[in-house]
């Protein structure tokens, strides 16, 4: 018997070390996302310098009190550029996000909800939009409506749109299984009442989680977008379109690309482990019957 | 009891499943789940369907409350044939006929309170909702006035059960039917939740379908019963009759499952039970 004892404790004590890591993520990636947010918020109401004002007297400056993050070769300050750049990082999740979601959502709980043939059929027209990248997607839009943040983001976002009616079709099909659904249909509810009451409230979760991650990959594709010259035009500052500025003088000053790089991983990084720390905060298997 | 209508009354009821097919050529043969089901229930009284799991319990109350469509046959409900009625029309039997469920845990919404739940078939159907209903239902079932702003992970099972059982008095029906309403509880607790809808079916006068797998259960609060098995109803009748004497081999075995401390301490097994003997036969 007293053999027996030593074996359970270790898997007590994973499960919990396992639920300590996962809430240690969740809490870095709120500060993390915080931090981003914080910076947004300050941009409109302070700057060391102006983000955009070109100073040929000061070109290339290091880091000092002055120019905290230095300059770049115009003799703009990068600091400044970072913090006004995170407006527009959060800007293009905020609209991705809210493109993908907007559509996504109601599109998976109706596909779930609707007649078997209908629901099959969103799902095939999901596999042919999933089957396209999102940044040839985004590429293809601004050829047609000219090169803008909001267009770009509105493609990424529309790209983003499978992710989100896959997987809360998924979320529907199983609360649609339960018996408070039932009840609520021997209650008289219609599907619209249902759907709205029963069902959106019950994947909501799953909602959180997938607007977070989807968020960190708005703004990996904003980057990446700008990088390339077909996301925020200038002179509006991005943190991707610094690291494309800077490449040409990446021996020479290989800060300039640190910086933005930095943010962006900062910024990424904050809004992933924020999903993965809520997807595991809402897992009905990990929660805690309280 | 003849002249007046039966409050429930089944004809010939079949439902197929139909099951993905596995193979390219041919679909899969569809499932019986019920395979002609008559039975009548008069107002007011307590009719209990018994079987084992899977012989079609679940769908016959299904179909018999407007929740599933049968392949064939009628139901009528107070006289109203309700087989053909879309959705939309089957309002009258949403007022007239509520459900309790099995799962005390699948039942209640986890992300609504308990007011909003067991106002629920009010607002459904449109009926006023008067200040207080909702506390005078909680207190019917046995809980305090402090629950309604509650979640439903706040409570225990049991507790969960009274919480159903307001929900389906809310809209004052005439008909309960209640599908495996203790089978999830504790046996501690099961004795309470039964007494409870033994108690509220008397006060209101209602009509009570009252769906188990456990012949004792039924037994407890039923004055007839019916016994399923693989689609079909076996038998038929007085609860005490079926019991003392029972006719198809499958309620034998049935009965001889039933664990008792005689058959405990005399050693005897179901098949004892089971095999037919002289004196069971008629």
């Amino acid at each position: 018997m007293s053999a027996e004892i030593p074996e359970v404790l270790p898997t007590g004590q994973t499960g919990a070390r396992r639920r300590g890591l996962r809430n240690h993520s969740l809490l870095i990636g709120a500060a993390l996302v915080c931090l981003v947010i914080v910076m947004g918020l300050l941009s409109f109401v302070w700057t060391p310098h102006n983000p955009t004002l070109v100073n040929p007297a000061a070109r290339l400056q290091l880091p000092s009190a002055e120019y905290w993050f230095g300059t770049d070769k115009f003799g703009r300050d990068v600091f400044s550029q970072i913090l006004v750049g995170s407006r527009t990082t959060l800007f293009v999740g905020i609209v991705a996000v809210g493109v993908a979601g907007v559509i996504g959502v109601p599109l998976g709980i109706v596909s779930a909800m609707a007649p078997n043939w209908f629901g099959e059929l969103v799902m095939r027209c999901n596999d042919l939009l999933l089957a396209f990248p999102a940044l040839l997607l985004a590429i293809m839009f601004t050829a047609v409506f000219g090169s803008s943040t909001l267009v770009a983001m509105i493609a990424i976002g529309i790209a983003t749109i499978p992710n989100f009616a896959r997987l809360i079709r998924s979320g529907t099909l199983q609360v649609l299984k339960t018996e408070y659904i039932l009840a609520a249909r021997a209650s008289g509810r219609g599907p619209f009442a249902i759907g709205l009451r029963h069902v959106l409230p019950n994947v909501s979760s799953l909602i959180i989680v997938q607007a977070s991650v989807s968020f960190a990959i708005a703004v990996l594709a904003e980057a990446a977008l700008s990088f390339l010259g077909f996301g925020t035009p200038p002179p509006t500052p991005s943190w991707g379109r610094m690291l494309q500025e800077s490449q040409e003088m990446l021996w020479s000053a290989p800060r300039l690309a640190l910086f933005p790089g930095a943010a962006i991983a900062v910024a990424v990084l904050g809004f992933n482990l924020l999903g993965d720390g809520l997807r595991d905060r809402f897992d009905p298997k990990l929660e805690d019957r309280r | 009891m003849a002249e007046q209508s039966p409050a429930i009354r089944v004809r010939d009821l079949t439902r197929d499943y139909h099951r993905p097919r596995r193979s390219l050529l041919r679909a899969s043969p569809p499932v019986h789940a019920l395979r002609g089901v008559s039975f009548d229930v008069a107002p007011g009284e307590r009719f209990g369907i018994v079987g084992e799991s899977g012989c079609g319990k679940s769908t016959l109350l299904r179909l018999v409350s407007g929740l599933d469509r049968a392949t064939s046959g009628s139901i009528e409900i107070e006289g109203r044939e309700i087989t053909h009625l879309s959705t939309r029309r089957l309002g009258f039997l949403r007022e007239r006929l509520q459900l309790i469920f099995q799962d005390p845990m699948s039942s209640l919404d986890p992300r609504m309170r308990v007011a909003d739940i067991i106002a629920e078939p009010m607002v459904g159907l449109r009926h006023p909702i008067s200040p207080g209903r909702v506390e005078e239902l909680l207190q019917a079932v046995g809980l305090s006035p402090e629950a309604a702003t509650r979640f439903p992970h706040q409570f225990s099972g049991g507790q969960r059960q009274r919480i159903s059982i307001a929900r389906a008095l809310s809209v004052k029906p005439q008909i309960l039917v209640a599908d495996e309403p203790v089978s999830a509880l504790d046996v501690s607790v099961r004795a309470q939740v039964l007494n409870l809808i033994a108690d509220l079916v008397d006060e209101l006068a209602l009509t009570l379908v009252f769906v188990s797998h456990d012949l004792s259960v039924v037994r407890h609060v039923c004055d007839r019963v019916a016994v399923m098995n693989e689609g079909q109803i076996v038998e038929m009748g007085p609860v005490d009759e079926v019991y003392e004497n029972p006719q198809h081999p499958y309620t034998r075995e049935l009965i001889a499952a039933v664990p008792t401390l005689d058959k405990a301490l005399a050693g005897s097994g179901a098949a004892d039970l089971a095999a037919p003997t002289g004196a069971d036969q008629p």
